[in-house]
Order: structure tokens, then C-alpha cells, then sequence
């Protein structure tokens, strides 16, 4: 992957394994969202293919991956801060509802009754997520923390079964931090397969059987939490000053 | 056919350098404060029309013509002290109406005060035409592109070579950092609507003794400078003057060989094809969103 | 019933009385007017307030439906109504074919792109003489069903109060949907909107499509209910006094554009005692509300309230 002139990835090859949690580590600019907006179709690579089941999903719209189960959350919030908290999540169960124009416009019965449904599961991802007593409040206002833990049940909402969080506890107090790895477990325990990327090391080998680590745009290394730590390049790019 | 092409040509230079200058009022006041102001046709208004005022009540035509920039950059200062900068964190829209709020209301006042009719400016220096290639060039258009051609001059040199414009350029790359080593951004806005102001009046006073000139006259100037502004990539003064000059030339083209009745349609057409290629026109930078 | 239906009810018990304490004529036709600019202006927030994308042309589908109910009877002998449907489909059909690349622009380009629209089709109109009357205008014929047509300014009131009422319905439907959650969602972010599989062009074209419809509806009856139409209905000022009016009254609320298009179709007749002076005035109330009410009239009132009430 290149922009412009700068060669932002390369030569990297990446299994995700289902059913696992894995990571996505390495310095500031390694290329660790980049990687995931490539995968997330947010961008389209210039070189190299992104398969989902075998399929080649190269440069498909994030809309399209989203619809196959693909589902992330971002480094700088995207919450829809004049929209309810309960809105936000059920936005995230769009590609269940019934999407015609004209059911919509004339509110029928299937319509209201998904829509219904819909609002009971979001509730249910909102408990689940921890964010339940904010249902209600425009999320404009809502703590950093709770913001979050949204857009998490925003994408658990669309019943993903890879889900992308990119630097998920970035700006959460140690006590969140705690309370988000274990959220982290719980959500890989439903079956979804969980990628993220993050900073924070102690969350990374917490919760993660595989890691990778991304330096210059290159990977440095691949394996478990143990394997990694023990790798020398990884200590002198990464771990020995981070 | 030389002949007839080169008059099209002085025509459609003429009317894009008009145009040109409505467009960097419209790139001014965009790149210091994010705004379009729909207003800055009632500057170009309000050029033609206090220098008809004046020059009827007896001032002499040059005096005029400054007193009429002098009354623009005023209205301009106030348009930004009195409507933009209490809504300085309205959206986008709001701030589009609150524009077109005033533009409304200057409109109000030029017809209580001159009146609805039609008038026309005494050209600056006669109107015995001059041939050039078999073609004849009124010596009002030598005006219009000379001065224009100072201003677009001056106007580089304040934006590259003088303090204040570099500071100016600086708030519109980045607002807080331009903050921080002491540079006031109400103080830019100010700057750049009285400037924008006094531009318009320029344009205004030079074209009104060729197109005539009248209370309600600023809105299709003012958009077709917007179209100008947004043609070449919306804050960028070069692209403000291509985007300007091609607009007249096209113009008068589609006026003097296909139909003079859709002449007005030209910009419009051609922004939506430039913008459908590309999105922020023609020298308008190319970025990603980043998520 | 749902809070929803208690207003929808409230709001239709309110249009039937309101004749009865209307004082004659040239206020109930003050009335009819604002039916049909908030017909128009719902439509419009649609696109503006819940989707989040500017439209500076919107006068351009009014102006679609005016002339084709203006021509298409007069001219080729087409029943008002199929001239009304003809318009609807010519409306719509002009949305959704350039939705796609005019929706793809941001803010300021965008704003552009629909204002270079509207400007295009006032000048279609007034140039096209043959069939328009040019800049002096045309008359238009009636509107009739089966040789019965509204008639005076009651019957016409009838015809009107039905149609707002079915517009705000369709409209809350909407907005109370997953349509309009998508809507809302891509105005929010369309980052997000992707990342749950909306189709985000495919959604702006579809409430482009809406408002393009309801424009040319409102345009319709205009025309019908005036009797003559210029390429005023279609021009810059038209389309920006619809934008006013959204703004005024509220993004994103359904009541603002009701309130909204009610007070600004009311101001100029207000004003028009000011003789002279109309203008100064409009700009300048225009200019000091938008300061005081940057969100508009609506919503404002609801935060002050310090209800949550959605509108």
C-alpha cells in the first residue's frame, strides 16, 4: 500500500485464525491502521489482495465487507453525536432490517416489528457492552469511556464474525483498561473473531494468542504473546523503547 | 472569422477578469475564515452603483470610484463584525444563510437609497473603440484587465512578501498553530472581509460602465464568482483567477457561436462537469479522509 | 396510541379547525400558501437536516413540477392529475440520475454543484418560450379529478390540509425508520455508516429522490391552486427562501419546516406595509435570527424546554 510517494505497507502476509483474538502491534506510523482500513476496505491497495473465505474482497467498499461480517470500531471515535446512544447502536443492526424505501415511508407492519426487535437486541448489546443506562441521552455529552464501549456495541450489533477494534482502550483510565480486556474475552467467547490494534502492552498480551508486529510499514514478527517478548528485533524496535 | 474570434476573446477576458476578482474575494474570505459569503456580489453592487451616485452628484469620476471602495470595505467590515462573527460556531449552513441574510439586506438598502432603476457608469477614459486584428476593443476593457491585473499583483505580493498576508495565509493552514505565535484570527476575518470588500467595489466600478448596473445586479456576479472561485479549488487564489478567465472566455464563446439566451447557464454547466471529474475542482487539493 | 400518533392526531384535529377561526379569505389563502412551501420545505429537510447535505437547487424540482402541470394540460390536454404524476416521475427520475456524482461532493462543492442545478433549470424555463410563456409567465389551467376541481380557497384548503397531514406522516415514517436511522447515521459519520453496511450513495440518492418528489408535488399544486406560474418558482432566490425556511424553522425536525415555512411565507405579507423597506427588513430579521438561533426555531425551543422531545 502507497500513498503518493510513501510506501505505507509492504510484503506484509496476514492470516486472521477464526475464533481467536489477535493483535496488530508495533511504533507510531508502523502502518498498524493502515492495515486496517486496507482490510476494511476504507482503502483500496496498490499491490496484493485481501481475501475473506477465499474470496478476493480487494478494494470492496467497507459497506460490502460490513454486509459479510465484517465489522470494526475507530481510533478517533466515529459516533454520531446528535443521534441517540440507542440510535447508534441500532444503526448497527441496519443490514439485518428490512431496507426498502417504501416499507420505511409507510411504517409497515414488518418494518415497525424489525425495527422493534431491533431496538430490544441493541438494549441487549448496550447491557452487554455496559452502556445501558445511557440509552436514552444524546451522545453528544456522554463520557469518553461510554463512547467507546458505543461503538463496540454498534459493531456487535451487526452480528460480525470479524471484529476490528482499532485502539480500543487509547484515553481509558487503568480501571477501564481492566474492564475493557475482560469485555475484550467476552466478545471473543460469543465466537466473533476479534483483531485489534494497540498500544497498550499490557492489554495486548492479556488478551492476545497471536500478535503482530508491524515496524516501517514491514512485519517484524508474528506468534504468540511469549514468542514475540522473546524475539530480539522486536525488543530493539519496539519493547526496548516503548 | 479572426476578426469575429477575437472579439469574442476581448469580451470573454474582459467579463472573466471581472469574474476573476469576484472569485479571490470569494478564496479571501474562504481561507481566513471558512465561510463563503454570498454577500460578495453586493460588493461588486455596491461598486457600480455608489460610483454612479457620486459621480451624478457632481464628484469627480475617480473620487468616485475610491469613495465607492471606501463605502465597500466599510460594508465589509461590517457584514463580519455585525453577522458573521457573533455566529462564528453556527454550521455551515446557518452561516450560508446568515450570508445570504445580508446580501438581502444590503440589497434592501442600495434600493431605498438609489433606487430600482438601470444605470450605467461614464466609461474612465471615452468609449471610441480601438481595432485590434479587425476586432474592437473598448478602452473600458483595457481598464478592466490593467487594473485587474495590478490587483491580482498586489494581492500576490501582500499574500507572499508582506507580514500581515503571510499571516493571514497562515490562520487558513492552520488555525490554532497560527494562534499560538500570537497571530489574532478575528483580526484575520476583519482583514479579509474589508479586502474582499474593496475588491468587489474594483470589479464594480470597472464593469459598470460596460454591463450597466443596478440594485439587484451583485447576484449573478457574485455567483458566477463563486462558481469562478469553486472551478479553480475553492481557496486558491491562482486557481480563483484561471477559474475566472476561463469563465468569461467560455461564456462569450457559447454567446457569440451557439446561443446568447444560454449564455448565463455556461458556468453552471461547466462547474458541474468539472465538479462530477473533479470533486474539488480544478487546482483543488487532492486528500483522504482519514479514519 | 404512541406519542407519535397523539401529535399526528392533535396535529390533524388542528388543521380542521383552523378554518373556523381563519377571519376570510386572504388569510386562509395565506394558509394554503404555507401548506404548500411546507410540503416543499419537509421534503427538503430531509436532505439538509437528516442527511446532512446542503441543496442550494431545490427550487429547480418545484419548478419541474409547476411547468409540467402548467404545460402538460394547457398544451397536450393531459388531466391535471397524470400531469402532477409526470411530474413526480420527471422530479424524481432527474434526482436519482444525478445523485450519484452530485452527492459524492463535500460542503462547500456540493453547495455549488445544486445551486449550479437550480440555476440551469430557472434558465431551461425562461428561455424555453414556446412552452413556458419565457419570463412573463403562464397561465394554468385548473386542477380537476373526474370535472370536479377544489374550487375557492376552502375547497382548496381541504385539498391542502390533506396533503400537508400525509406529508408529515410520510415524513416521521421515514425519519422513525431504518431508513432514517441510516440517514442520521451517515450525517453523523459516514465512517461509521459504512462500517455497519450502508450503502452511503445509495441512501443520500434515496432521500435526494424523496425531497426531489415532494418539491415537485408542492410545485404542482402551486401551480394549480395560483393559476400562474413565472420562472420565479424555479429561480436562486426560490430555492434559497426554501433552505430559509428549513433553517429557520430547524435541521432535523419536521415541525421546524412546518413553523418554518409558515414564518417566512407570513413575513413578507407582514412586511409588506413597510413600503420600501421589505427587503431591509427580511435580510435583516433573516440575519439576526440566524445569529440568536443558529439551530433554528424549533429544536431551540425544545433544548430551552428542556424537553427531548424529537421532532
Amino acid at each position: 500500500m502507497r500513498f503518493g510517494g510513501v510506501q505505507a505497507l509492504a510484503g506484509i502476509s496476514y492470516l486472521v485464525q477464526p475464533g481467536r483474538v489477535q493483535s496488530v502491534i508495533g511504533p507510531n506510523g508502523a502502518g498498524k491502521t493502515t492495515l486496517f482500513n486496507v482490510i476494511t476496505g476504507v482503502y483500496r491497495p496498490t499491490e496484493g489482495r485481501v481475501l475473506l473465505d477465499g474470496d478476493d474482497v480487494s478494494g470492496q467498499s467497507p459497506d460490502r465487507l460490513a454486509r459479510r461480517g465484517v465489522a470494526r470500531t475507530f481510533q478517533n471515535l466515529q459516533v454520531c453525536l446528535q443521534m441517540s446512544a440507542l440510535d447508534n447502536v441500532m444503526a448497527g443492526a441496519h443490514r439485518h432490517l428490512g431496507q426498502g424505501l417504501l416499507p420505511s415511508l409507510l411504517h409497515l407492519r414488518a418494518t415497525r416489528r424489525a425495527d422493534a426487535q431491533a431496538r430490544d437486541a441493541a438494549m441487549e448489546w448496550m447491557r452487554f457492552v455496559g452502556v445501558d443506562r445511557y440509552a436514552l441521552r444524546d451522545a453528544d455529552g456522554l463520557p469518553y469511556g461510554a463512547l467507546k464501549r458505543l461503538e463496540i456495541a454498534r459493531a456487535l450489533a451487526s452480528k460480525p464474525r470479524l471484529l476490528f477494534l482499532d485502539e480500543p482502550a487509547a484515553g481509558l483510565n487503568p480501571t477501564e483498561k481492566v474492564a475493557m480486556r475482560d469485555l475484550i474475552h467476552a466478545i471473543s467467547e460469543r465466537g466473533v473473531t476479534v483483531v485489534l490494534v494497540e498500544h497498550d502492552m499490557k492489554l495486548v498480551m492479556g488478551v492476545s494468542e497471536r500478535i503482530l508486529v508491524l515496524d516501517y510499514g514491514r512485519k517484524l514478527a508474528e506468534g504468540s504473546a511469549d514468542e514475540v517478548r522473546a524475539n530480539p528485533d522486536v525488543v530493539a524496535a519496539y519493547l526496548g523503547h516503548g | 472569422m479572426l476578426s469575429e474570434f477575437l472579439q469574442f476573446l476581448f469580451a470573454g477576458v474582459t467579463s472573466g477578469s471581472i469574474y476573476a476578482l469576484a472569485a479571490l474575494g470569494f478564496a479571501i474570505i474562504f481561507n481566513a475564515s471558512g465561510v463563503i459569503n454570498f454577500a460578495q456580489g453586493e460588493f461588486i453592487m455596491l461598486g457600480g452603483m455608489v460610483s454612479v451616485a457620486l459621480a451624478a452628484a457632481g464628484l469627480p469620476l475617480p473620487f468616485a470610484v475610491v469613495a465607492s471602495v471606501l463605502v465597500s470595505v466599510v460594508v465589509g467590515i461590517g457584514v463580519e463584525k455585525g453577522a458573521i462573527e457573533p455566529a462564528r460556531r453556527a454550521e455551515t449552513v446557518t452561516l450560508i444563510i446568515i450570508t445570504i441574510g445580508a446580501s438581502i439586506l444590503i440589497q434592501g438598502l442600495a434600493q431605498v437609497i438609489f433606487g430600482k432603476g438601470q444605470h450605467a457608469l461614464q466609461p474612465f477614459s471615452g468609449d471610441t473603440p480601438i481595432l485590434v486584428g479587425g476586432a474592437s476593443l473598448l478602452p473600458q476593457s483595457l481598464w478592466v484587465l490593467g487594473v485587474s491585473a495590478i490587483v491580482v499583483a498586489a494581492l500576490w505580493g501582500f499574500f507572499n512578501r508582506t507580514l500581515a498576508g503571510k499571516a493571514m495565509l497562515a490562520v487558513s493552514y492552520n488555525r490554532l498553530g497560527a494562534q499560538l505565535v500570537g497571530i489574532e484570527p478575528r483580526r484575520v476575518w476583519l482583514v479579509a472581509f474589508g479586502l474582499s470588500g474593496g475588491l468587489g467595489a474594483v470589479a464594480g466600478a470597472l464593469s459598470a460602465p460596460i454591463t450597466m448596473t443596478s440594485y439587484d445586479a451583485g447576484l449573478m456576479l457574485g455567483l458566477k464568482g463563486f462558481v469562478a472561485a469553486t472551478l479553480g479549488g475553492l481557496g486558491n487564489g491562482l486557481g480563483a483567477v484561471v477559474g475566472g478567465l476561463l469563465l468569461g472566455v467560455a461564456e462569450a464563446m457559447t454567446a457569440g457561436y451557439v446561443s446568447s439566451a444560454y449564455k448565463d447557464a455556461v458556468p453552471f454547466v461547466l462547474i458541474l462537469l468539472v465538479l462530477v471529474f473533479l470533486p474539488r475542482g480544478l487546482l483543488g487539493a487532492r486528500s483522504a479522509d482519514r479514519v | 396510541m404512541s406519542a407519535r400518533w397523539r401529535v399526528l392526531v392533535g396535529f390533524a384535529v388542528l388543521l380542521a379547525l383552523l378554518p373556523l377561526v381563519v377571519p376570510n379569505s386572504f388569510v386562509l389563502d395565506l394558509v394554503n400558501r404555507i401548506a404548500i412551501n411546507a410540503i416543499a420545505v419537509i421534503g427538503l429537510n430531509l436532505v439538509m437536516g437528516y442527511a446532512g447535505q446542503v441543496s442550494l437547487g431545490h427550487a429547480a424540482f418545484f419548478g419541474i413540477g409547476a411547468y409540467l402541470s402548467g404545460v402538460l394540460p394547457s398544451q397536450y390536454g393531459w388531466p391535471p392529475v397524470a400531469a402532477l404524476g409526470a411530474g413526480l416521475a420527471a422530479a424524481g427520475g432527474l434526482a436519482f440520475a444525478v445523485g450519484r456524482p452530485i452527492l459524492r461532493l463535500k460542503g462547500h462543492y456540493l453547495a455549488m454543484a445544486t445551486l449550479g442545478l437550480g440555476i440551469i433549470g430557472a434558465i431551461v424555463v425562461t428561455n424555453e418560450s414556446r412552452w413556458t410563456g419565457g419570463p412573463d409567465g403562464m397561465p394554468v389551467d385548473a386542477l380537476t379529478l373526474f370535472g370536479h376541481g377544489p374550487g375557492n380557497e376552502k375547497g382548496w384548503y381541504a385539498v391542502l390540509a390533506v396533503a400537508l397531514w400525509l406529508t408529515v406522516w410520510l415524513a416521521q415514517n421515514l425519519v422513525d425508520s431504518p431508513v432514517g436511522r441510516a440517514l442520521r447515521t451517515l450525517h453523523g459519520s459516514e465512517p461509521a455508516a459504512q462500517s455497519v453496511g450502508i450503502d452511503v450513495p445509495k441512501y443520500k440518492v434515496r432521500a435526494f429522490v424523496v425531497a426531489a418528489m415532494l418539491a415537485s408535488f408542492a410545485g404542482s399544486l402551486f401551480a394549480h391552486y395560483v393559476g400562474f406560474i413565472t420562472p420565479q418558482v424555479s429561480s436562486f432566490m426560490h430555492s434559497i427562501e426554501l433552505v430559509t425556511m428549513v433553517v429557520v424553522g430547524g435541521m432535523a425536525s419536521v415541525w421546524g419546516s412546518v413553523l418554518g415555512a409558515a414564518l417566512l411565507t407570513a413575513l413578507p405579507q407582514l412586511l409588506a406595509d413597510f413600503e420600501g423597506w421589505e427587503m431591509v427588513l427580511f435580510g435583516g430579521l433573516l440575519v439576526v435570527t440566524m445569529v440568536l438561533l443558529p439551530r433554528g426555531v424549533v429544536p431551540t425551543l425544545a433544548r430551552r424546554l428542556g424537553g427531548r422531545a424529537r421532532a
